[in-house]
């Protein structure tokens, strides 16, 4: 009011300094720079924000394709799947005996993106067995599937559940995985038929893939690793940048351990196509006994900072939640956060039973794998576990983004339906086949610049992403320089990019106070018929390791109330209480210690709501008050186990602190006349960097869509010099450096400042866009990318 | 609402269109006996469960113009059923062998013994089990109508026929409405003086003599500059009423307030473009699916029309759309 008021004569001010604020850096062009290297041929988005929008997607999806969903009757193929994800009507099972669906679902808020992952072990297979005709259509196996689906769709499911135990689980948990009598030597002739299924997974991907100016949905082609070596869940979903991609998936069954797989996907995908690009998203860790974040090798030896580097690169996001529960935390392991009984279940592998006395590995869950990463990246400098969190369904109905509590149709088919009850009735009994832990899951959110496959996985790249358990809050999150009072300043989000990193980035040593965070969330929008639930609070999760090596965490609420009384009455699901619209704030650590390196991520949570289960209960007439009278199978009504509501939540992607990394950059970059631009630049790094360079390489890359600056000075080139050390060459041998000073400072940072000469950086785009700058000494690895600003002189931060 | 048939039959369906005629276990053995010439292709028995299906499913029972739908719909199968068995296509797949094998076992008191299996199966087919076993019977007319609909080896349709086809459905292919807006947002967070505080605002706005350039109003989580929005994007970030509340403004002034689940908002329109038509170099993958499909429909109704002349259908009314 007043200070916004006062605020107009500073600007007029500023406008006149050519200082203007956000509004001048909107009219990037379309084709403009990313600053993502743009790997295909499309018709430039005229929609396109250089301080990015929220995309809402789904990275996790089974159809047809997928034996587990086939074998509950699933007949959903990707393109039912992408018409649901793009706003049509669907069908799903059962199916009369004409083939018509008996059940239809339509997504109310159609999704901007979806990837369509089934599990590539059987593709081969399932083509072979519902193929008349094929070698092997006539098999053992192929028959006691085709009869599985039969029964199932009489209604007797427990041919069908002892076909997946003794038919289907064993391809995906032997530790020695092999294919069925039928696809031959090295499983040539299942392989040679899994072609056929992938080639019309990537047909599918692109028919539905709005290349035009409209850019309405991006299709991204996909499939899941589904590695449950003994049970424990391994899963994770590999995910392709764009149409470029290997004649077949890398499978569990070639490659059976992660890997492996990452291996094998560099040289079929990277290194042998011109555009291929990928990144695997596991899943699931809940379900892992604590082997999905072990800090080894596949030979079980300890990583290296090079095995480190390659699994940061190959899975830089985790989804951590889905259908199959939350793996975020679990309340008593490694944590007294009571937040973390959100979704959470007791099924320790896979295909274990759901019992309470079950103990957990502590690694089963992502807040202690991040922890763990930290204390890696103290051993051997790089993070292996540097995880940006999404969120997904895993729904095997084919129905990508299929998330409401109050219409949940189930999760597989068949599986859900019960003789006595609607779907998901089948869900509702808590000794059931069919889990009541399970739910809808949720949505994976990436802020990115416009709705294009190379916007969307660079965003995925740099894990400035976000997931949410099914409803649409949008969520901001920053570290950096900021003022206090950047909640009242309107430019708040461009002054977050400009000084500071967004989610899922790094940061050094701002000052000895730490950097300051910026939280912003909004509501969910709503719909017409149903308007979004208020927000509760914001919490930030701090998690570090301390002076005796041990994982510590906290959990701060930053902003909200989290006793608003706010609550739901589970028999009408009406929501009581207030709450709020949006909500902003800033915080710094109170127990920030420049020497430990940390992570931070935000949980935002809304006022309760009913969960599925209510909403289910509620709409069959379950009478809880007469325990005697509910019928056995839908006693989870009743269950004292069963929460009746939920406080639906997003969980932003952490920003990691890293005493070595890059806490503060002045850069600037002139254009002079042509071959003759030059970059200067100021890093305050961490302390220890001075005396490695004798024995290390030093490196230093500017880049945005493509590489503008990069410098390599080998071990030994630096000399002592005032203090420092210190390299001057007026030729710019080094990859055009002119000047290069390393300076330990008395306060235990390290300054480092690079000049170049006279050089050609015309690969510097001339508008306001995300630059990277990346220093490496050694196996250290820091960088830092913050938006950059331009005239036609000059490129420069903040 | 396209029907599925069990996996099978999608699988099936890439099958047939991958493979030809001849490597679709279709035996080359020459065609089994007709079918008894006096079998009506609808019984009395079929109609009527026709009829009770559908009311138990839409709750009331058919109007004559549906019953004759379900009719068609069930003559079609039957014609199907028919040609596969003149064809032989139920002679040499394994489920429907085991099929009956195990329904005609459990007839016969579950007498164990393998090697059986061919004895229950012919003991089976003698006893016409095949002939009410409705997975059997959908099956092989679904068999049949993938043969009947198989692509020719035609030549993929070229550019001039793309356009062609981009032409006569130009409104399915129509991008939406764009518009670019500034917007400056007053925070519902303002409580009672939110509406004031925007009013303010918006005589401010409209005094100034460069108002897009001067920061004013709350933080929003995507900056002040909206650029090229559809409707269903401005719906999905602000919510319906703003989308509905913004295509009302003039272009070129601050106007508002607009009201957003967040609270108020200054509009200042810039640009808004009417949708054009996509180029084909876009959507040129949607535009090549759907003429293949329309090309597999046609190829469909041809057949199935020879099919009804063959077994002597005669129909009322407009020929009967096949199925999708």
């Amino acid at each position: 009011m007043r200070v916004v008021l006062s605020r107009v004569g500073t600007a007029a001010v500023l406008l006149g300094l050519g200082l203007a604020g956000v509004f001048t850096a909107s009219p990037a062009r379309a084709d403009g720079p990313g600053p993502w290297a743009r790997t295909e041929t499309r018709t430039p988005c005229a929609s396109f924000n250089l301080l990015r929008h929220p995309y809402f997607g789904e990275t996790h999806v089974h159809t047809v394709y997928s034996v587990d969903a086939s074998i509950f009757d699933v007949r959903n193929t990707p393109r039912d799947a992408y018409r649901f994800a793009t706003g049509e009507e669907i069908g799903l099972t059962p199916y009369d005996a004409e083939g018509h669906p008996r059940r239809t679902l339509r997504l109310r808020r159609p999704l901007d993106f979806a990837a369509v992952t089934d599990h590539s072990e059987g593709f081969g297979e399932s083509y072979i067995c519902f193929t008349p005709g094929e070698d092997g259509y006539d098999s053992d196996e192929c028959t006691k599937l085709r009869n599985a689906i039969v029964q199932g769709e009489a209604g007797d499911l427990t041919t069908v559940g002892n076909t997946l135990t003794g038919l289907l689980i064993p391809i995906v948990a032997l530790p020695a995985p092999h294919r069925w009598s039928f696809c031959g030597d090295g499983g040539s002739h299942c392989l040679d038929k899994a072609s056929i299924v992938w080639d019309d997974i990537r047909a599918a991907a692109e028919e539905f893939y709005d290349r035009s100016a409209a850019c309405t949905f991006t299709s991204f082609v996909g499939y899941e690793w589904s590695g449950t070596p003994l049970g424990n869940n391994l899963h994770r979903n590999v995910i392709f940048r764009n149409d470029d991609v290997p004649a077949l998936p890398v499978s569990y069954i070639e490659q059976p351990t992660p890997q492996g797989l990452w291996a094998v996907l560099g040289t079929a995908c990277q290194q042998s196509l011109s555009r291929c690009d990928w990144l695997a998203i596991p899943h699931n860790s809940n379900m892992s006994s604590g082997r999905m974040f072990l800090p080894e090798n596949a030979d079980h030896s300890p990583l290296t900072a090079a095995d480190a580097a390659v699994r940061a690169a190959s899975e830089p996001l985790v989804e951590i939640y889905q259908a199959k529960s939350s793996s975020e935390c679990k309340p008593a392991v490694g944590t007294p956060d009571e937040l973390c009984a959100f979704e959470s279940t007791n099924r320790v592998t896979l295909f274990g039973n759901s019992t309470p006395t079950n103990t957990f590995a502590p690694l089963s869950f992502v807040r202690n794998a991040l922890k763990e990463g930290l204390k890696q990246e103290q051993a051997i400098e790089v993070n292996p576990f540097r995880l940006g969190l999404i969120a997904a369904t895993d729904n095997h109905n084919g129905i990508p983004g299929g998330v409401r509590e109050d219409e949940w149709t189930g999760h597989a088919g068949v599986l859900d339906a019960d003789a006595a009850a609607p779907y998901p009735g089948g869900r509702l009994d808590t000794q059931g086949r069919a889990n009541i832990e399970d739910s809808p899951g949720g949505l994976a959110v990436v802020w990115a610049e416009e709705n294009s496959r190379d916007a969307i996985f660079a965003a995925m790249r740099r894990r400035e992403v976000y997931g949410t358990s099914g409803t649409r809050p949008i969520v901001r999150f920053f570290a950096g320089r900021y003022p206090k009072a950047i909640c009242s300043r309107p430019d708040l989000v461009e002054m977050g990019y400009r000084q500071g990193v967004p989610m899922g980035g790094e940061i050094g040593t701002v000052d000895r106070h730490g950097p300051t965070f910026i939280v912003l969330a909004s509501k969910d929008p709503g719909e017409e018929a149903l308007p979004g639930t208020p927000l509760q609070r914001i919490q930030i999760v701090k998690g570090w390791i301390d002076a005796n090596g041990d994982p510590q965490e906290k959990v701060v609420d930053v902003v909200g109330d989290p006793n608003n009384g706010a609550s739901v009455d589970s028999t009408t699901c009406t929501p009581t209480g207030a709450g709020f619209d949006t909500l902003c704030a800033t915080w710094t650590d109170p127990e920030f210690d420049v020497r430990q390196r940390a992570f931070y991520y935000a949980r935002v949570l809304e006022n309760p709501s009913c969960r599925w289960s209510t909403y289910a209960c509620n709409s069959l007439g379950v009478d809880c008050t007469n325990p005697d009278m509910v019928p056995a199978d839908l006693q989870g009504c009743c269950s004292a186990s069963v929460p009746k509501t939920i406080q639906e939540r997003a969980w932003a992607s952490p920003i990691w602190y890293r005493p070595e990394g890059i806490g503060r950059l002045k850069a600037t970059l002139h254009y002079h006349a042509p071959g003759a631009d030059t970059l200067r630049l100021v890093a305050h790094m961490g302390p220890g960097l001075a005396a490695r360079l004798a024995t290390q390489d030093f490196q230093v890359v500017v880049r945005d869509d493509d590489v503008i600056l990069d410098a390599t000075i080998p071990a030994g080139t630096f000399a002592p010099s005032d203090g420092g050390f210190a390299v001057n060459d007026p030729t710019g041998h080094f990859g055009g450096v002119q000047q290069a000073i390393v300076e330990p400072q008395r306060a235990g940072q390290t300054i480092i400042r690079i000049s170049t000469i006279g050089m050609d950086l015309s690969r510097a785009d001339r508008t306001d866009h995300a630059v990277e700058v990346e220093i490496r000494i050694g196996t250290l690895v820091a960088s830092h990318t913050r938006l950059w600003r331009a005239t036609s002189a000059v490129l420069r931060t903040r | 609402m396209r029907r599925s048939g069990p996996p099978a039959l999608h699988f099936l369906a890439m099958g047939v269109a991958l493979f030809t005629l001849e490597r679709v276990a279709v035996p080359r053995r020459p065609p089994g006996p007709p079918p008894p010439p006096a079998a009506p292709l609808l019984t009395p028995d079929r109609l009527a469960q026709l009829r009770t299906d559908f009311t138990r499913q839409a709750g009331v029972p058919p109007t004559a113009d549906e019953e004759q739908a379900l009719a068609a719909q069930a003559i079609d199968d039957e014609i199907l059923y028919r040609e596969a068995l003149v064809h032989r296509l139920d002679r040499d797949d394994r489920s429907i062998r085991y099929r009956l094998a195990e329904k005609m076992r459990f007839l016969s008191d579950g007498q164990e013994g393998d090697g059986d299996e061919e004895r229950f199966y012919q003991d089976a087919l003698a006893l016409h089990l095949d002939r009410e076993d409705l997975f059997i019977r959908r099956m092989l007319a679904t068999k049949m109508r993938l043969l009947a609909e198989r692509r020719e080896a035609d030549p993929a349709p070229d550019d001039a026929a793309l356009e062609a086809y981009l032409d006569l459905h130009a409104d399915r292919y129509r991008e939406p409405e764009r518009t670019s807006l500034w917007h400056v947002f007053v925070s519902s967070a303002r409580g009672t003086a939110c509406e004031r505080d925007a009013r303010a605002l918006l005589a401010r706005l409209r005094a100034d003599a460069m108002p897009t350039t001067a920061p004013l109003g709350d933080p929003f989580p995507f900056g002040a500059y909206v650029r090229a929005a559809s409707p269903r994007e401005l719906a999905q970030h602000f919510g319906e009423a703003f989308a509905a509340g913004v295509a009302r403004l003039p272009v070129g002034e601050w106007a508002g307030p607009v009201a957003s689940p967040y609270g108020l908002h200054l509009v200042r329109v810039e640009a808004r473009e009417p949708g054009r038509v996509s180029p084909l170099a876009a959507v040129r993958a949607r535009v090549l699916a759907e003429i293949r499909e329309e090309r597999r429909r046609e190829r469909l109704a041809a057949a199935m029309a020879a099919l009804r002349a063959k077994y002597g259908v005669q129909r009322a009314g407009a020929a009967q759309e096949s199925r999708g």
